[in-house]
């Protein structure tokens, strides 16, 4: 438990938290009431009548204060909105790819048009509220103010994990715990100093490539996936590709992948 | 304050008495939320609309501002049908500005608590009910999630208005009179979320028009138009215009 006598410094996770669980704004150095009772909303008097968190059995929190059950609404339909744009750029991407094939070489991958997403709306909210309480962060604002996207490197920048892609539980709560880890070099600095930490490349490139866990049921998926390159070159540098980071720049995302498949083929 | 200069400017742009109260609000806050609550009406809160667009939201207590609206809205009837489209500005101001949604959880948990506490509320003033169904309407038609109505406040809205259908409510014709305006405003949305509700609820004005008594003749009139109109698919046809809304030639 907590020692009362000696004040400690508080986790570094909940000093770079930019807002405590009722949405309010946190200066810099405050302590944080509601610290360990995150994703909790507490009614007037006091009684705990929610519980949701991003590793909750489900998106639907068991709270029924109107607030909440209308921000889950939001971001469901926000999910759904993003799954079809999402869906929409693999379509064109797709198109743009045979088009660019059209002297009939043969592909070294199938063509699929349908590349299996994971669509279960309990899944995708709950993989939507770890990243939103990801970028709920200091450290996300930070990096995103220092690094825009378009200068992003891959394997060395840190990249929200994407939540449409067919993973394992347990492949993709790693991810995402990577990802926050790899976020926290962007920590406000302490008074201890700043703790940059070193970004490792290896790491990143490994957790990109590693496809559905082998023991899932989902993995049978992964290599139809036609951005893996299940390929023997070992992956150090993570290929590019694509996943919804909030607002699509469909540009981007549509001339990233023809630079990729110029180097495959 | 380093931004004193631009706030000069823009209350420049206004007249003197919108002037003496933004030059209030920016001097403190707890003299402005003083204020707001003495500004009866549409006015106080417009420009508080327009203070919250001006200034940084994160330095606002948007948690105490939804409550001063609801509370206005309780007490003033003609606030209250216009207080969605207020409450819609602040939402997309918090937005757009910090991308948080403080006040928009504020006051629907604020409309909830007023919700469950209804019947006391209608038992200790029956204005301030109809201001609240008034209201809760309003937020209903104005405030929506990502194009579309709130769903966790259908049941709420229709709850009320079957409450306003109950037998001691069609003997009041305020009540009767708030009944069908909500209907004639937010009913066909209404009925597209839930039909069978509707249905039900249109079971109740129809028994309540035929066999309540002590329907006073303006009620009786009121829930025959708007049957009527529901069975028009929701519009005005231009008989029904032509007898309850033209002026009768003598």
């Amino acid at each position: 438990g907590l020692s009362a006598a000696s004040p400690q410094p508080p986790p570094r996770w909940s000093q770079g938290r930019k807002r405590g669980a009722d949405g309010k704004r946190r200066k810099q150095n405050e302590s944080d009431s509601s610290l360990f009772d995150e994703n909790k909303y507490r009614l007037s008097d006091n009684r705990l009548d929610s519980f949701t968190t991003p590793e909750g059995p489900g998106p639907l929190s068991r709270c029924s204060d109107w607030g909440t059950a209308v921000e889950e609404d939001e971001m469901r339909t926000s999910v759904n909105k993003e799954m079809a744009r999402y869906r929409r750029k693999l379509l064109i991407n797709e198109f743009s790819r045979e088009r660019k094939s059209s002297s009939g070489s043969s592909d070294s991958k199938e063509s699929t048009v349908t590349v299996e997403l994971e669509t279960d709306e309990v899944v995708l909210m709950r993989r939507q509220k770890q990243i939103n309480y990801g970028k709920n962060t200091i450290a996300y604002d930070r990096y995103i103010k220092e690094v825009p996207r378009c200068h992003r490197i891959p394997g060395v920048h840190p990249r929200t994990p994407n939540k449409f892609k067919k993973y394992s539980r347990r492949s993709w709560d790693q991810q995402i715990k990577l990802w926050k880890v790899a976020l926290h070099s962007w920590d406000p600095p302490t008074e201890e100093g700043c703790d940059l930490q070193e970004i490792s490349p290896v790491d990143l490139g490994e957790m990109e490539t590693e496809s559905v866990g082998s023991n899932s049921t989902e993995s049978q998926t992964s290599c139809q996936d036609n951005d893996d390159t299940c390929s023997s070159t070992p992956t150090k540098v993570r290929h590019v590709d694509y996943q919804a980071e909030g607002e699509f720049d469909l540009e981007v995302c549509l001339s990233e992948p023809l630079k990729d498949f110029d180097t495959v083929s | 304050m380093g931004e004193t200069g631009k706030e000069e400017y823009k209350i420049q742009s206004f007249d003197s008495e919108t002037q003496k109260l933004l030059k209030t609000a920016l001097k403190g806050q707890q003299a402005f939320y003083e204020l707001l609550c003495h500004q009866a009406g549409h006015k106080g809160c417009w420009v508080l609309t327009v203070f919250l667009l001006s200034a940084d939201p994160s330095n606002v207590d948007l948690e105490k501002v939804a409550n001063i609206i609801v509370d206005q809205s309780l007490k003033d009837c003609v606030f209250s049908k216009e207080a969605g489209r207020i409450c819609y500005t602040i939402i997309q101001a918090e937005s757009k500005q910090v991308g948080q949604s403080v006040f928009r959880r504020s006051l629907l948990n604020r409309l909830q608590q007023e919700y469950k506490d209804r019947e006391e509320l209608r038992t200790r003033s029956l204005q301030a009910w109809i201001c609240f169904v008034t209201f809760i309407c309003n937020i209903f038609d104005y405030l929506r999630v990502n194009n579309m109505p709130m769903m966790a406040l259908v049941n709420p809205v229709y709850d009320c208005l079957f409450r306003l259908a109950q037998p001691d409510s069609l003997q009041k014709e305020e009540e009767v009179d708030c009944l069908v305006l909500q209907l004639h405003r937010i009913g066909e949305q209404l009925e597209k979320m839930n039909s069978q509700r509707m249905d039900e609820l249109f079971s109740l004005l129809r028994d309540g028009f035929l066999l309540q008594e002590g329907l006073s003749s303006l009620s009786q009139l009121l829930l025959l138009e708007i049957i009527e109109f529901r069975a028009a698919d929701w519009k005005m046809t231009d008989a029904a215009q032509k007898y309850y809304y033209s002026e009768v030639a003598d």
